[in-house]
């Protein structure tokens, strides 16, 4: 590990964060939160804009996945965004404080609460930013699939590889989503990393701290401070978090899925509908296509449960308010739509190789069948991974008994609704698990990232059921609600 | 007045778990800060030989020098199953075609016109374990066009 290494990692973080602060600024719903809740978010939208921009121009126009491309893409937002901020300041002098959702007050003895749980987040979180500055790549995922996608795209300079497109090379996984390895060769290329220089590595932690920023800002709006903090730091803890297959250490894209599906939940969740809002978290979603194959189908999930909010929405409200709410659904769908096109467009010229086609042997009967018929062969092994004491350190058993004891949370709409959009990735490993030919491996292989990937909206609803067992203990002084307003989604 | 036993109880177990899980994350973080602190002023070189091994290292080296960027190359493996994928990791952007034809492969005469014009050779042994290196005679065979890499220019 040398200087000059560690800073290329960080400038690695920085060519995404940056110019996603700068798109942050375009966006209303993002701009008004403060710093550190922003910086998640910022984080996420610079990898989509960079990365995909640079996925389009390449598999469209041609343009060489090199250094000049790749500045200008980050350059953009960051002039784009300076010069918003300019031009508000300008036309209304310094901004005023906006109410923030989730914003309250706190007592003294809250604040050092939270001040100990912030240290112990950091603290935890500096374990895989060391191993990853430090240990070169050692996961199976990472250096089967995703580091060589990354390698063949930098070496040829383009998405559409020539090694990918013919089928007599040994490569696996060929038509997986290749945003987050086209973001690892955007930093390779900023930074000139040599053959054996890993300067991507803090880039994939980043993920995880940006993860982290969402949740807690999701678990805030959902449940108030308090709440969001212990749930937040409950999360952070699992070893398989920080250094499993799929963890932070890792290059894999599990943890990118979950923190694009989470930010793009609590955006459409928990923030009030409006387009730019509508805009950020379709951006979000199209960033969850292009990073898994899962992306698709979650981002479709979140779709659906929007739609049932905005329903529920139109059922209390006056008439017309709907055509501005139907507006802030579609703008949502738009970026899906696109990314889903664009990589139906780049795929089309990829052969498979020797993969488990999941959709080519998805059948309806077949796959009832299995989901019921394979449960004594599913249920142990996915208890078995599930309460992993060496991965979790119990995380799960105690998410399941506050899950319990608060039970009355889910009377809350927005609660449900997390509930059930953190089960989904279960669900769709499960529909897998009913047709895979190799059960017992791909269970555990999986398992335990099908429940990364559904963190932010479960940790959510535990920061809900955890706000409720708080406020009903009378251990603490009763929590204030956010003052701002009585937020309608708690209704 | 509800009863507040059932929400002691359970922050009881939060506590709990914070009080396990908390040190032991930390724990963790000392541990990797203690070998980053001890990595200090590595080359990347250098840390693939202290966490794999040097004599694996050196033998990927010398097959890095043998095998040109823009050069295919064959690949098997022994008994350990997915070895062969830690060392073409190792040898990217090399790309790398299976010695044994695979059900998948478009056209199975295509691949065997493919495969004796490799030059190249690489045998996983296992995880960690240094590959074996091997050059051949790269030939056309008779009725197969030239592989591009054997096109001149």
């Amino acid at each position: 590990m040398t200087a000059g290494s560690v800073a290329a990692n960080l400038g690695g973080v920085a060519l995404f964060a940056l110019p996603g602060l700068g798109l942050a600024e375009l966006l209303a719903p993002l701009r008004r939160l403060p710093l550190p809740r922003r910086l998640g978010y910022a984080y996420l939208l610079g990898v989509l804009a960079l990365a995909g921009s640079l996925f389009a121009a390449s598999h469209l126009f041609g343009a060489s996945l090199r250094r000049p491309a790749i500045v200008l893409l980050a350059v953009v937002p960051i002039v784009l965004g300076l010069g918003a901020r300019a031009w508000r300041w300008r036309r209304r002098g310094p901004a005023a404080p906006v109410p923030v959702p989730g914003r309250a007050q706190r007592g003294r003895r809250q604040r050092i609460l939270a001040v100990l749980a912030l240290a112990a987040i950091i603290g935890i979180c500096l374990g895989p930013l060391a191993s990853a500055l430090c240990a070169p790549l050692a996961d199976w995922d990472g250096r089967m699939t995703w580091g060589p996608l990354a390698a063949y795209l930098r070496h040829e300079g383009t998405v559409d590889a020539a090694v990918l497109r013919d089928a007599h090379w040994w490569v696996f996984h060929p038509r997986y989503p290749p945003l987050v390895p086209l973001a690892q060769v955007m930093v390779q290329e900023a930074f000139g990393a040599g053959e054996d220089e890993q300067l991507y590595r803090a880039f994939y932690v980043a993920f995880w701290v940006a993860l982290l920023l969402v949740l807690y800002d999701g678990a805030r709006r959902a449940a108030g401070p308090r709440a969001a903090t212990l749930a937040t730091l409950c999360a952070a803890l699992p070893p398989f978090l920080s250094f499993g297959g799929g963890g932070a250490t890792s290059a894999y894209s599990d943890m990118a899925l979950a923190a694009f599906y989470g930010a793009a939940l609590v955006l459409l969740l928990l923030e009030p509908p409006s387009l730019p809002g509508g805009l950020a978290a379709g951006c979000l979603l199209a960033g969850a296509v292009l990073t898994k194959n899962e992306g698709a189908l979650l981002a479709g999930a979140v779709l659906l449960l929007a739609a049932l909010r905005l329903l529920r929405r139109l059922r209390q409200q006056k008439a017309g308010s709907g055509a501005r709410s139907l507006g802030w659904l579609a703008t949502a769908a738009a970026p899906v739509l696109a990314a889903v096109v664009l990589l139906a467009s780049w795929r089309a010229a990829i052969p498979n190789r020797d993969d488990e086609d999941y959709f080519a042997v998805l059948h309806v009967f077949e796959l009832v069948r299995g989901a019921f018929a394979r449960l004594p062969v599913i249920v142990p092994l996915v208890l078995r991974w599930t309460f992993r004491w060496s991965d979790w350190l119990g995380f799960w058993s105690v998410f399941l008994v506050v899950m319990i004891a608060g039970h009355r949370f889910l009377q809350r709409p927005v609660a449900r609704r997390m509930l059930v959009a953190g089960l989904i990735p279960a669900a769709i490993g499960w529909a897998a698990y009913a047709v895979s030919t190799r059960l017992t491996d791909i269970v555990g292989e999986t398992w335990e990232r099908f429940l990364l990937q559904g963190l932010v909206p479960l940790a959510i609803a535990f920061a809900c059921a955890l706000g409720h067992l708080l406020r009903r203990s009378g251990l603490l002084s009763p929590h204030p609600r956010p003052p701002t307003r009585e937020p309608y989604f708690l209704k | 007045m509800r009863s507040r036993w059932l929400p002691r109880v359970a922050l009881g177990v939060v506590l709990a778990y914070l009080l396990v899980a908390v040190p032991v994350g930390l724990h963790n973080t000392v541990l990797r800060l203690r070998t980053a602190a001890r990595t200090v002023g590595l080359s990347a070189g250098a840390m693939r030989a202290r966490v794999f091994g040097s004599r694996y290292v050196a033998a990927i080296e010398r097959i890095r020098r043998a095998i040109p960027a823009d050069q295919p190359y064959l690949i098997s493996e022994l008994d350990e199953p997915g070895a062969q994928l830690w060392v073409r990791f190792d040898l990217l952007p090399r790309r790398a075609m299976l010695l044994r034809r695979t059900a998948s492969e478009p056209d199975g005469d295509a691949g065997d016109c493919w495969r004796q014009q490799v030059r190249f050779l690489v045998v996983a042994v296992g995880v960690g374990r240094p590959p074996l290196y091997y050059e051949r005679p790269a030939v056309v065979p008779p009725g197969c066009p030239p592989a591009p890499w054997m096109r001149p220019g």
